[in-house]
């Protein structure tokens, strides 16, 4: 016993004494080679050196029982435990996706473990790509998710579809922002301050947000200050927008000729004797859009930590004018944020995130028909001016007694003599409706974590989400044209507001047994509430002249005031749990349910229960496997589970009543107010429910290609729809649990890092493939309605079995009549004209019913607006401080239905297409003749002489940067300086004719005179100090 | 200590599901609006699903702009249908040309605004059958029933000659009958339609006259002429005599007078005037703007219409120039002294300096009854959509007149004469002598010269039998354009259980 104590005495005497000071030499590399510049640190010591030009480096250690921290950005750190080895052969892997964490719902989980179809898009993904509204960002950077830019209208919305559309009701994503389930889009955040957005996919990893998940899961995480770090960003950008392309319309000769053969072929008066006479005319799309409109962006953040405690805060402004009509269509928006967590002792942590923005805008209508700036742009006769100056008219009665609307000189805008209704002056409108509307938004959380013991933590947070918006608008005492005038001006002004709380509390326990058994419990609930309303007012009257004088103050008698309200409140209540299980991260299995209780559904069906399972085999770490040099790692999964959509509106079981259905009675004319109900009852009504099974895997190739594929069908059954009723019963329709549909899709993510010399690659691409039919509408219904064009509400989409939702639908076409031979050969099985009253000129529409008659039952399929393809690219490229990005994006197999003409005013102005109609026997089989009255209907009918094809291919984002070196750099304290040149929307491949190929919101492909997305330059500058 | 944590956890945990799980966290119910489930309750509540039924009446702005008078204008050899241009309103132009087709057309708006009316009228009266109404006496619910079935035959009245073939629905419809109507025979609605009146007329609770804060409300003298008149509609000369009694009736009840002055009828500020049997109620009160053009102002849409676009001058305000009156109307009714009190010569107020912009199908020939004044233009809300000039449905003149073609074609020619004469001298013209198919022919002069421009002569045309000669030169042809087309909506939704009308 004495020897051996002894003996230990002696040997760690022996080596305090005879162990100091020794060297340790080596070289680092990576799959390319040497890797210069990495980093070396004896741990838990602030010993370190770099490796040089030959990757070798030198350290000299205390201790031979010291560990070396080897570290480089974008590799994995790897600790080597030094003991006997003097020199050193170090290998570093780089720091692929599949070794990443995602966060999941109510915690995070290593990618290579995680069962789920979930895409992550990094900070580092989206600081290179000035997005307006932070849903964009997602545009083309991971596969199964659709975004398309409603309109290029400053602080425009996009729609986002995950995997394809989900429900012929709301398929809007829920979003979830650091944990707060966020109502109404997340155009709040500033871009700089997210961290990472996961889109959570499949019914494996979305369940866990139960009924209101169907339509996927964004999740939204802010960025924590680090640890230790100090840190000031600063980025900005300023830019000039212009318009990508403009429709060749009619010039005023070219116009007077064409309405002339119109009119003469309807046996009308030559309406302009000398057309040549008119010369070009006005060009009205010069006339509304603006050149070199501004857009800019300026973001600070600070980063810190020290201690147990770190800080993120930032503050952001972005403001853009429009392209079109800019003195009425502008954003601007204030972001702040201040997100901290604060570790109390070993088991307590607390923490906050905040974020508050304030939005204002001024906006127009969008493509509409019925007096967006656009469509009245592209329908105006180019005979009218501008402004008015020819004499005879500015002294007829019109412009004498009327209140003509005038530009900054005073000169009364041009008022047309040939197109009426709401096709008018666009510049003399604008001035008639300013509007403006803001938004305040705050919306953080506080948490708190607790953990006990060692694998066991409770988690409690309260989150809230307070709107404030609003808006006013003023109509000036005006005349436009004799169907567009107002005679006593109109201010109103509305404010709202939405408050929503949610209380989280969940428990998970994770445990190692076994060496092998792996094992994470989670159980939860959530209560959330949320309750709002609004009030507006209205005065008429009042002595302003636009909408910086005009006041709800002014005293006006109680007849021309007036005030409305509205109010509404929800809640939600679930349970939810999961279990994730892996054998040696081999062999994974995960389970999850949440119970959804809601008031938005009768007691029968209040509560709705969501489940899902997923397996998972790392096929990698089987021997067979293991150490492959072309595999380094595949993991394949499936899933199956049920989501739920609750974005159906509130309390639509129950038939409620409304009022104003009013009448007047009564000598004193009393106005007495009746009532009825809004819509039939339906008090069985149930969630929406989304089956969908999942299979994918993810892999990584030759250690610098990523793979990731997914195959999915989704099955949505019960989809509530306002049933449509025939007219005789009187009332709108019930909302039922009839629809169903289904998704099929395939999806590929590719990532691809390469490094040649002195040039780093990174390519990254998605697409996905997605098949969407409607299978069932109800027993009694066959289609539903969708789109109409014009006010004779000329049908243009339809849903309807067995289709894809909201196709085009209208006659097909099949050339045109040459010559009355060809009329009188077109006929039924009776021997009868197919088309008695056509012309030669005129479209040969086809049979379809087979009825021996053309009336509406021929009416089909005659597009689609979704496309089956959607797909991006990202390519960046860095060389010596330069760095390079291209961002592509586009979609494939889609239609649009171009509505850009009012054919229903038959004098509205028409592209240069028209100059190509027929005007004799083999003269156009595409383009029919022009006649006034249109008899056989050529224009007036929805028919496939209007769809195009949708498809397009855009060059999204073309970047050049200059990376200071930190040479010059440091010496004034910036660890980073960046400048750079971007353009936006440089380039788009597409046959459509019209503005521009992607219409997105809730037009379904029709372009009604779209908004179009602007093309944009900026200069840029990243500073970090 | 870790004993503590995990029994807070513990403890929250279990606390807050548990405050989260009280039942009325779940409890609900959507602010400020009422149920179907917990309405109709009280007698005020019975009385708002009345008046919901009334609403309908005054509807011209379902599915566009489908005001029947100034459409049925439109239609008839009276007017042309005008607007800025042929593409103002296709819908009045294809009617008054008769190139009305499935998809085009005012049928639409017709067809939903006159069943809305039947479904809410169907509505209250099975809820009215609830034994738990406070407040609601036995004859305050008689009359009301005795109204609903007066409206309800209206409405079907309407449809019946807009559509001639009609689905007859005269109970709410349950879920599984929602697709499976299909239309009945004529004679079958017209029965429903006279039972319904006849039962609104047997109802004592029914008033012949109405207290000044209960004008617009309906009356057993409008249940009785609107009973002779769908009698008269039905062209039955057995039954003339059943029709003449109805008319004679409502004559002598000796509530009706004929205004003295015929330019005092259509005055808008002689509303339920002497004349009046049964108007419907416009008004500015609502004080409305675009937001409530479909069918939420209480205005007339027709006044708009028919003012001349763009005027510039005294008395008369500006309109958008619908409804022009033809050269026929203006050649026939010249020399009538009703004329002036009819029809605006566009051109004489030129001549005095007016000015007005001349719109589609000119002829400077302008509705006077319902034009747009300045006197009487809204001063707050829309003013297009805020005329109040009530609608003169049924007048004492049109019983008279009604009650003469009954006598005639009964055979009583000595009554008809009085009838019409009595008409004829209110104006100062001579009294008529002749007799048989001539006495005939001369009292549907006087409808025409009386009721010119007021929405009857279309349908007094088809009812006759005189629609294809009258009309034949506007594109009207016999067996088709009695009656619009079957909105193409209804036949899609049903899967063409509705059929089509004949010719379209």
């Amino acid at each position: 016993m004495s020897k051996f104590v002894y003996f230990l005495f002696f040997y760690f005497f022996c080596a305090n004494i005879f162990a100091q000071n020794i060297t340790v030499t080596g070289k680092i590399s990576d799959v390319e080679g040497t890797l210069i510049g990495a980093n070396v640190v004896e741990k838990n010591t602030t010993n370190g050196v770099v490796s040089d030009e030959n990757g070798a480096f030198s350290i000299t250690l205390s201790n031979k029982k010291a560990i070396l921290i080897f570290s480089f950005v974008g590799y994995k750190t790897q600790e080597i435990y030094v003991g006997n080895k003097l020199s050193l052969t170090v290998f570093l892997e780089t720091n692929s996706v599949l070794n990443d964490v995602v966060v999941v719902g109510y915690g995070v989980q290593k990618k290579s473990v995680s069962t789920g179809a979930i895409s992550k898009v990094r900070a580092s993904d989206l600081e290179k790509l000035p997005v307006v509204r932070v849903e964009q960002s997602l545009l083309g950077k991971t596969s199964g998710v659709n975004v398309t830019t409603n309109s290029g209208s400053p602080g425009g919305g996009a729609t986002v579809r995950i995997r394809g559309t989900t429900t012929i009701n709301n398929s809007d994503p829920l979003y979830v922002v650091d944990g707060t389930p966020i109502n109404g889009g997340i155009d709040f955040l500033n871009q700089a301050d997210i961290e990472s957005i996961e889109v959570l996919k499949d019914a494996a990893s979305s369940a866990i947000y139960g009924a209101r998940s169907a339509n996927g899961v964004i999740l939204v995480t802010t960025k924590k200050g680090k640890k230790d770090v100090m840190e000031v960003t600063l980025n900005s950008y300023y830019g000039v927008q212009n318009a990508a392309r403009k429709l060749s319309l009619l010039n005023a000769t070219q116009y007077g000729i064409l309405m002339n053969e119109s009119s003469v072929a309807s046996g009308g008066a030559v309406l302009f004797p000398n057309p040549n006479s008119l010369g070009v005319g006005t060009d009205w799309q010069d006339a509304i859009f603006t050149k070199n409109a501004p857009i800019q962006n300026h973001e600070l953040g600070i980063s810190a930590g020290s201690g147990n405690s770190q800080y993120y805060a930032s503050f952001g402004y972005f403001d853009q004018t429009g392209i079109v009509a800019s003195r009425q269509s502008s954003f601007q928006r204030y972001s702040v944020r201040f997100n901290s967590t604060h570790k109390i002792n070993d088991y307590i942590t607390v923490g906050n995130t905040l974020g508050y923005s304030k939005n204002t805008g001024r906006g127009v209508l969008e493509n509409n028909e019925y007096g967006s700036p656009l469509s009245r742009a592209v329908n105006l006769d180019p005979l009218t001016p501008v402004v008015e100056t020819r004499p005879e008219v500015l002294n007829s009665p019109t412009f004498k007694n009327f209140a003509v609307v005038r530009d900054a000189n005073g000169q009364p805008y041009g008022i047309s003599n040939y197109v009426t209704s709401e096709v008018l002056n666009p510049l003399a409108a604008i001035q008639t409706n300013q509007s403006q509307g803001w938004g305040d938004k705050i919306a953080g959380n506080v948490f708190a974590e607790i953990s006990p013991i060692k694998g066991l933590k409770y988690r409690t947070s309260y989150g809230v989400d307070f709107a404030y918006w609003g808006d006013e608008n003023f109509s000036p005492v005006h005349y436009l044209n004799s169907s567009n005038r107002l005679d006593i001006n109109r201010y109103a002004r509305s404010q709202n507001r939405g408050i929503y709380w949610i209380w989280e509390n969940t428990i998970s326990y994770n445990k190692r047994i076994a060496k092998d058994h792996n094992i994470t419990l989670l159980a939860g609930t959530v209560a959330d509430r949320s309750r709002g309303g609004g009030i507006s007012g209205s005065v008429q009257d009042i002595p302003a002249t636009n909408l910086s004088n005009a006041s709800l103050i002014y005293a006006v008698p109680p007849d021309k005031q007036g005030f409305a309200g509205f109010e509404y409140q929800s809640a939600l209540l679930s349970y939810l749990g999961r279990l994730n299980y892996d054998y040696a991260g081999k062999y994974l299995f995960s389970a999850l349910f949440r119970r959804d209780g809601s008031p938005k559904f009768g007691a029968n069906y209040r509560f709705g229960v969501f489940p899902s399972v997923s397996v998972g085999w790392v096929a990698s770490e089987e021997k067979f496997l293991k150490n492959n040099s072309v595999i380094n790692f595949i993991k394949f999964r499936g899933s199956w589970g049920v989501n739920g959509n609750d974005q159906i509106g509130d309390f639509r079981f129950v038939s409620t009543i409304g009022g104003f259905r009013s009448y007047t009675f009564g000598a004193s004319e009393k106005l007495i107010n009746g009532s009825t109900p809004n819509a039939l009852a339906n008090p069985d009504l149930r969630w929406e429910q989304t089956t969908q099974t999942n299979f994918g895997f993810d892999a990584k190739i030759f250690r610098n290609l990523t793979v990731t594929v997914d195959v999915f069908s989704k099955k949505t059954s019960g989809m509530l729809l306002d049933i449509a009723v025939p007219g005789y019963v009187g009332n709108n329709g019930p909302v039922g649990n009839v629809a169903t549909m289904e998704n099929k899709g395939i999806e590929l993510e590719l990532g691809y890092v390469q490094k040649i010399g002195n040039v780093n690659f990174e390519f990254s691409g998605n697409a996905s493939h997605i098949v969407n039919k409607v299978t069932n509408l109800g027993l009694e219904k066959k289609f539903l309605v969708g789109q109409t064009f014009s006010p004779q509400g000329l049908e243009i989409t339809r849903t309807s079995v067995g289709e894809p939702v909201n196709y085009f639908f209208g006659y097909k076409t099949d050339g045109i009549f040459q010559n009355q031979t060809e009329i009188n050969n077109y006929k039924n099985d009776k021997g009868e004209l197919l088309q008695p009253i056509a012309k030669p000129g005129d479209f040969r529409f086809l049979d379809i019913s087979k009825d021996g008659k053309i009336d509406a039952a021929d009416r089909t399929k005659i597009g689609n607006p979704t496309p089956s393809l959607i797909y991006g690219f990202n390519f960046a490229a860095n060389w010596k401080g330069f760095d390079i990005l291209v961002f592509g994006q586009g979609v494939y197999g889609n239609d649009i239905f171009r509505a850009t003409r009012r054919f229903d005013l038959q004098t509205s102005n028409m592209t240069t297409d028209a100059l190509n109609r027929w005007t004799g026997e083999n003269s156009s089989n595409t383009y029919p003749r022009l006649i006034a009255n249109d008899p056989n209907k050529n224009f007036s009918r929805s028919s496939n002489f209007y769809v195009e094809d949708g498809s397009f291919f855009r060059i999204r984002t073309l970047q050049l940067g200059y990376t200071l070196p930190l040479s010059v750099t440091s010496r004034v304290g910036i660890k980073k300086c960046r400048v750079y040149i971007s353009g936006n929307n440089l380039i788009t491949f597409t046959k459509y004719s019209g503005f521009d190929p992607e219409i997105g919101g809730n037009s379904f492909g029709v372009d009604r005179g779209l908004y179009p997305q602007a093309r944009f330059f900026l200069l840029g500058g990243n500073v970090t100090f | 200590m870790k004993n503590i944590f995990v029994k807070s956890i513990i403890y929250t945990f279990v606390f807050c599901s548990a405050t989260a799980c009280k039942k009325d966290f779940l409890e609900l119910n959507p602010i400020g609006t009422k149920l179907e489930s917990n309405f109709y309750k009280t007698e005020k509540e019975v009385f708002e699903g009345i008046v919901a039924v009334y609403d309908v009446l005054q509807w011209g702005g379902t599915n566009g702009w489908t005001m029947k008078l100034g459409l049925l204008d439109a239609a008839s050899d009276d007017c042309l249908a005008g607007g800025s241009d042929a593409s103002d309103q296709p819908s009045w132009v294809a009617w008054d040309k008769f190139t009305l087709d499935p998809n085009l057309g005012p049928q639409r708006g017709l067809w939903n605004k006159n069943y809305t009316g039947i479904y809410r009228a169907n509505l209250i009266l099975e809820k009215m059958q609830a034994s738990d109404i406070s407040g609601l006496t036995d004859t305050k619910k008689a009359r009301y029933i005795a109204e609903v079935k007066f409206l309800r035959a209206y409405f079907y009245f309407d449809l019946l000659r807009f559509f001639g073939n009609i689905p007859l629905i005269i109970n709410t419809l349950g879920a599984d009958q929602i697709y499976k109507q299909t239309q009945t025979t004529p004679d079958k609605i017209y029965a429903q339609i006279e039972k319904d009146l006849n039962e609104a007329i047997a109802e004592t609770n029914l008033p012949q006259t109405v207290v000044p804060d209960e004008l617009g409300r309906v009356t057993k003298g409008a249940a009785q002429a609107m009973l002779g008149k769908v009698i008269l509609f039905q062209n039955n000369t057995t039954r003339m005599g059943e029709a003449a009694t109805l008319f004679e009736d409502v004559i002598t009840s000796g509530i009706y007078l004929l205004e003295a002055n015929y330019g005092d009828i259509f005055k808008p500020t002689n509303k339920f005037g002497v004349e009046s049997v049964f108007e419907v109620v416009h008004s500015n009160v609502q004080r409305g703007g675009w937001e409530n053009f479909i069918n939420g102002t209480e205005g007339n849409y027709n006044v708009q219409f028919f003012g001349m676009r763009d005027f510039n001058g005294s008395t008369y305000a500006n309109g958008w120039g619908f409804c022009p009156v033809t050269d026929s109307l203006v050649n026939f009714m010249r020399t009538d002294p009703r004329f002036q009190h009819t029809v605006i010569d566009g051109k004489s107020l030129k001549s005095q300096g007016a000015n007005y912009a001349a719109g589609y199908q000119n002829t400077d020939y302008f509705i006077k009854k319902y034009t747009p004044l300045q006197s009487t233009k809204a001063v707050v809300g829309e003013p297009a959509l805020n005329w109040g000039y009530n609608i003169k449905e049924i007048r004492f003149a049109d019983v008279l007149l009604m009650a003469a073609e009954s006598f005639a074609r009964a055979g009583n020619d000595a009554k008809a004469k009085t009838y019409l004469n009595r008409v004829r001298s209110r104006v100062g013209l001579q009294a008529t002598n002749s007799a048989g198919t001539a006495l005939l022919d001369d009292i549907y002069k006087e409808r025409r010269l009386e009721f010119a421009t007021e929405g009857l002569r279309f349908w007094d045309l088809v009812r006759t039998n005189r629609a294809a000669s009258a009309l034949g030169n506007q594109g009207f042809l016999q067996n088709k354009n009695e009656f619009l087309p079957i909105p193409q909506q209804e036949i899609d939704i049903t899967q063409g259980l509705i059929k089509q009308n004949n010719g379209y």
